[in-house]
């Protein structure tokens, strides 16, 4: 797992969510640019993110504070590197809840050759 | 079940086919009028929160000078406050005992022909519309900001190609710099999630 954020809160959420990953951290930012992930506001302060959080609020899903460091801006995906380095899956996600389910990852990692 | 009186004796008897159709159209119509509305009052507050706050975010965004100052989390009125409308959209559906905005949307149709309803939702949409417009400007000014500071001249990988050797991120757990590449040797995939924020 990686994130952008700084290393004091980033033990702060492998404490927090019992992360059993290594979590690296990207502070420039250098392989999110590589990988095409720029900031963006649109994608999250839009009309359909005010409402996709409005239904996890009537869910009653607990919010999950920003901390120290972090930036909403920064948008994430997902990426699947093979063992000589080579990119062989991306999915930028478009809007701060746009994420490939694991079905479809997997989906597409079996067709791989 | 209503009574009638047949000589001096009060009998059961069947309602009407027709009186119970008038009985329970006007039972409809009431609760029809009720939900209609509690549709008009939740409008109403969430055209107003959507307007109100898209004058704040005018505001607060010129008093800022600059988005990269305007975006910061640590900014009190900075475009965190833009997310002020949230709640209202999760009270419409509270009220109407819906859990996603498209079956509050549904209750929408139901009243859509009456002119009060009709005109809410026109205005509501006029503010939505307002609102991404705001945000679209943003988004161009952070695209600016962040070509100004070379952000955005980075070649970016493609499927197909290869991670570069040289670039290494510091691994939160030991405090180590390691290289990504050092992660992939291990197994025939390595799957990388990119958060986009801890929180």
């Amino acid at each position: 797992m990686a994130s952008n954020g700084i290393r004091d809160s980033g033990l702060e959420f492998i404490k927090s969510s019992k992360l059993s990953f290594p979590l690296l951290l990207d502070g420039t930012r250098e392989f999110y640019r590589r990988l095409g992930l720029k900031r963006s506001i649109k994608a999250v302060w839009s009309v359909p993110t005010l409402k996709y959080y409005a239904e996890e609020k009537v869910a009653e899903v607990p919010p999950t504070p920003a901390l120290l460091g972090d930036d909403l801006h920064v948008m994430g995906g997902d990426f699947v590197v093979d063992r000589e380095g080579k990119l062989v899956y991306a999915y930028p996600s478009k809007t701060s809840s746009d994420r490939p389910t694991i079905d479809k990852m997997l989906e597409e990692l079996k067709s791989l050759k | 079940m209503t009574y009638t009186y047949m000589g001096n004796k009060m009998a059961d008897v069947e309602e009407e086919p027709s009186a119970k159709r008038s009985r329970l159209e006007f039972n409809n119509k009431q609760a029809d009028s009720g939900e209609k509305d509690n549709l008009v009052t939740s409008l109403s507050k969430l055209v107003e929160s959507v307007e109100s706050i898209i004058q704040e975010g005018g505001r607060d965004c010129k008093a800022a000078g600059n988005i990269s100052d305007y975006i910061k989390l640590e900014n009190p009125r900075g475009i965190k406050l833009m997310f002020k409308p949230m709640p209202v959209y999760a009270q419409c559906m509270l009220e109407h005992d819906v859990k996603t905005w498209k079956d509050f949307e549904g209750i929408i149709k139901k009243y859509y022909k009456d002119d009060g309803v009709q005109e809410l939702i026109e205005e509501l949409l006029s503010a939505e519309d307002s609102f991404e417009h705001f945000i679209e400007i943003r988004e161009k000014e952070l695209a600016v900001a962040e070509k100004e500071n070379s952000f955005s001249e980075t070649e970016i990988l493609t499927v197909g190609q290869t991670i570069p050797r040289d670039l290494a991120l510091l691994e939160a757990q030991s405090g180590d710099s390691k290289p990504l590449t050092s992660y992939c040797e291990k197994s025939k995939f390595t799957l990388f999630v990119l958060m986009r924020h801890y929180g």
